[in-house]
């Protein structure tokens, strides 16, 4: 009997042994496909280069999604060292944004979400920047080249005909600054532009993702430029960005490299253009109803006169009052209440609208607005670059990553390991400060959409990255 | 951490466990768990107050159990990432108390006390599923006062009267931009229910039962949630309180149990047993917060009712000595996109051996071991948009002392 109790002793302590057996799954190997990430280049705008919140800074760059795609390479054969050309010096951490209408040489920092005091003395939450500007920023106009090429060759606020542009970073002649830091030639005449230093990096596998800003400068100055220029704030002509595209392209795919080609989102789903909503007037007391219609009567009998439609106002939400400055609106004086389809944008001065009338008693100026002949101009041109871009992806067999329909999927929001991630200003967690740019958590969903284009095209099993292990906003 | 306790007081402070077909434990009985968990067409002791009160008339003797079954859940995840994560190992040790006293020959009455339902999963807090779930502990006791009635010498009848005590404590984070707001929700309430049964002899050597326990809805009401680690601004805008009070609700299932047993020879005997558990019941765990109604949170659960089967037989290889030995295939309520870190449920094979030992006419212990093998199964938890793959090991080991007069 002793002995049987002894065993089933034994037999307990064995169980309980086998109990440290681990569930445990091994981890899975990527498969790297038909594609080589040997050497990987990454060419764009400041959405490449990881800019958020009105400015490129250190950790911006550090999770830029071409960071995260190059470390995920690594998975599939993919070279240790992807080289980012980092901002140097002591406004790493606070970031830089040229800000020429402070001086030549002035940068502004980030934006970040603070306390600030309105007109009317009432504190909230709003963004503002980290520090005041420096003016002039040497350390951030200094060339860092040295011999190494980099990688990650995203140059904030460059257009498409940018990247094969000999003058884009050149010593004396500012173009472009953020180029000027890492272009590898910047004497006047230099050669250098930013696919051939790309291309010195052998690459055997490249993304693309330009144009954003042949529309978005335009859009962002509330239309300020015009529609078929070259200066930031014009809408490039279809006829330069087709050219420049199957340039880039060619020259990209001239050894065999392949790659993706990413189309731009439509803009005006951004919160730059949807935070402040058009119809955002809001009139409580009945005396400033009526106040404001006597105030437009005079307006009123003028458009009528003219066939425009008058201005009138009611308790509830009222479509601001904007310029317009079209031969149209001349009999009234240039102005006349927002339509449905036309955005006022997010740098408004707010304190404008509560304290000094802007929208209300006097216009909204016209360099706040995008009327709607300022968005259809968006719009096509956006199609149209994107008509053009799949073409180019087709014709060179190379991946497309669709972000016009991606951040048309921010609308309803990105559900992602319990954290639903919109576009919404602030809330929406994917979007930084200057309302058009993402955070890092939105980077990381770019860089998830990426890798699923790609293991689709080149049958690879890369994996995804945990999005909300990188940075959102930082709430006081 | 006070050790020193009596029996009872014990009883309500223990832990308990996970993974049984949704969160049902299914080691109620130390015999039955040796025979894949099917006692319901044996009921031979105290245990049968629970698992049929139709079968307490039968008992010869009264008698009081007191067990415990150990159990070592073991759970991974494979992310979408491609790496491992491992649960946090618990131990939970449901305890068990069942009485049974003749009062005469025709009426017996009876006491359980037991855990049916429970649940414990932890994972550490700052794992990649820390949205979704990070630590749920839920508890059940069910006290249930008994009557039995033997209508001939071959029918029995009996039902119980069930109060139920449950508790939950329910931790996750919640993103507010680079802050993880902690937020704790803690709460406890009590519900009814009641346990009818009828069993019966069928000549020397069959005894067949059913039984059926009926949902007992446990509400939380006024329970305490705590948030940490939240913004100071958004405390001062009034989005997220550092505490306030919440309900909510807990639908713990019916269960309707066939079972039969047959004495093969004077040594053998064999047992069969078919559950079908009404967790359809469980079709949402809902929080409100009737302070801060921008927090409530309505979680899809849509269980679907469940099966199961087990068989057993026990031999008596001495006089003194039982040994036995079983299995039980257990179907998952939990359907294919509720999968979740909270509960990685899956249909579920068991293996089971066991032991009793006779002291003398009063004393006897029982010894069980179980092993329990979850499939190996794909989640994705629609509502959270959290997929991967889960794979789940149970041990079991049960021990019980008998002690009747």
């Amino acid at each position: 009997m002793i002995k049987s109790i002894r065993n089933i002793g034994l037999l307990l302590a064995g169980v309980i042994l086998f109990n440290s057996c681990k569930t445990s799954f091994d981890d899975v190997k990527p498969a790297t496909g038909t594609a080589d990430f040997t050497s990987y280049v990454a060419l764009g705008n400041s959405l490449t280069a990881g800019y958020s919140d009105g400015a490129l800074c250190y950790e911006g760059q550090k999770n830029a999604y071409p960071s995260i795609l190059a470390q995920q390479f690594r998975t599939v054969g993919g070279a240790s060292v992807f080289e980012t050309p980092f901002l140097t010096g002591s406004n790493v951490d606070n970031g830089v944004s040229p800000a020429p209408s402070l001086g030549l040489f002035a940068t502004t920092p980030k934006y970040i979400l603070k306390y600030v005091t309105d007109c009317k003395g009432a504190s909230s939450l709003a963004p503002g920047l980290i520090a005041p500007p420096t003016d002039p920023n040497s350390e951030f106009y200094t060339p860092i080249f040295n011999g190494t090429y980099y990688q990650n060759m995203g140059v904030p606020g460059a257009k498409s005909f940018d990247l094969l542009r000999h003058d884009l970073g050149v010593l004396g002649n500012t173009v472009n600054p953020f180029y000027l830091r890492f272009a590898s030639d910047i004497n006047p005449g230099g050669t250098s532009t930013v696919v051939s230093d790309a291309l010195y990096s052998n690459p055997t596998f490249f993304t693309l993702w330009i144009g954003s800003n042949d529309v978005l400068g335009y859009a962002t100055s509330g239309g300020s430029g015009i529609v078929g220029g070259v200066n930031p704030n014009d809408i490039t002509t279809e006829a330069l960005f087709d050219s420049s595209i199957v340039n880039i392209v060619r020259a990209m795919t001239a050894n065999g490299a392949k790659g993706v080609i990413g189309n731009i989102p439509d803009v005006t789903n951004i919160p730059y253009f949807t935070t402040v909503p058009a119809k955002g007037l809001e009139l409580t007391d009945a005396n400033d109803v009526a106040a404001l219609n006597t105030a437009y009567t005079v307006y009123n009998t003028a458009a009528q006169a003219a066939g425009l439609p008058a201005i009138s106002f009611q308790l509830g939400a009222n479509p601001f009052v904007v310029q317009d400055l079209s031969a149209q609106y001349a009999p009234v004086g240039g102005m006349r209440q927002v339509k449905n389809g036309e955005y006022i944008i997010l740098t408004i001065p707010q304190d404008s609208i509560k304290c000094a009338g802007w929208g209300s008693q006097k216009a909204i100026p016209v360099n706040y607005v995008l009327d709607a002949n300022e968005v259809s101009n968006v719009k096509n041109y956006t199609t149209k670059y994107n008509n053009y871009i799949k073409k180019t992806a087709t014709d060179f067999d190379l991946a497309f990553a669709d972000f016009n329909s991606f951040f048309k999927t921010f609308q309803t929001g990105i559900l992602f390991n319990g954290v639903t991630y919109t576009p919404e200003f602030v809330k929406g967690g994917a979007f930084g400060l200057d309302g058009v740019h993402p955070n890092q958590r939105g980077y990381a969903l770019i860089a998830n959409y990426y890798i699923d284009v790609i293991n689709s095209k080149y049958s690879s099993s890369i994996a995804k990255v945990d999005v909300n292990a990188y940075k959102g906003l930082q709430f006081p | 951490m006070k050790i020193k306790k009596t029996g009872f007081l014990l009883l309500l402070s223990l832990p308990l466990i996970v993974h049984a077909g949704g969160f049902q434990i299914n080691t109620q009985s130390i015999k039955g768990t040796a025979m894949g968990g099917a006692y319901s067409g044996v009921c031979k002791d105290a245990s049968g107050v629970f698992f049929n009160p139709g079968s307490m008339a039968f008992m010869d003797k009264n008698s009081i159990i007191f067990g415990a079954a150990l159990i070592m859940p073991s759970s991974s995840y494979l992310n979408p990432y491609g790496s491992n994560v491992d649960m946090k190992n618990q131990i939970f040790y449901p305890p068990q108390l069942y009485a049974n006293y003749k009062i005469n020959e025709k009426i017996s009455v009876g006491l359980s006390i037991n855990t049916p339902y429970g649940l414990g999963t932890k994972w550490d807090d700052d794992w990649t599923g820390r949205y979704v779930s990070q630590e749920v502990t839920l508890k059940t006791f069910y006290f249930q006062p008994t009557v039995s009635y033997l209508i001939t010498d071959k029918i029995g009848v009996g039902a119980g009267f069930v109060f139920t005590s449950g508790n939950a404590d329910v931790r996750k984070a919640q993103q507010a931009g680079n802050n993880d707001i902690q937020a704790e929700l803690k709460g406890n309430g009590t519900g009814f229910g009641y346990n009818v049964g009828v069993f019966a002899r069928i000549g020397e050597k069959a005894r067949v039962g059913i039984d059926y326990h009926s949902k007992v809805q446990v509400d939380l009401n006024n329970g305490d949630a705590t948030f940490s680690n939240v913004p100071s601004s958004l405390i001062a805008a009034g989005e997220v309180p550092e505490s306030t009070t919440f309900n909510s609700g807990l639908a713990l299932p019916s269960s309707l149990t066939i079972g039969a047993s047959y004495q093969i020879t004077t040594k053998l005997m064999a047992t069969i047993e078919f559950d079908y558990t009404g967790w359809d019941v469980f079709d949402s765990l809902n929080f409100d917060f009737p302070d801060y109604p921008s927090l409530n949170s309505h979680n899809g659960r849509n269980y679907k009712n469940s099966t199961t089967i087990r068989a057993g037989v026990e031999y008596q290889l001495k006089p003194k000595i039982a040994v036995r030995i079983g299995g039980a295939l257990d179907q998952s309520p939990v359907q294919d996109d509720y999968v979740s870190p909270e509960l990685p449920d899956a249909d579920k094979q068991a293996l089971t051996v066991g032991a009793s030992y006779k002291l003398n006419e009063k004393f006897s212990f029982d010894v069980s071991y179980a092993y329990e093998n979850l499939s190996e199964r794909k989640g994705n938890y629609v509502q959270e948009n959290f997929n991967g793959l889960y794979k789940t090991r149970v041990h079991i080991v049960g021990i019980g002392i008998n002690y009747s007069w």
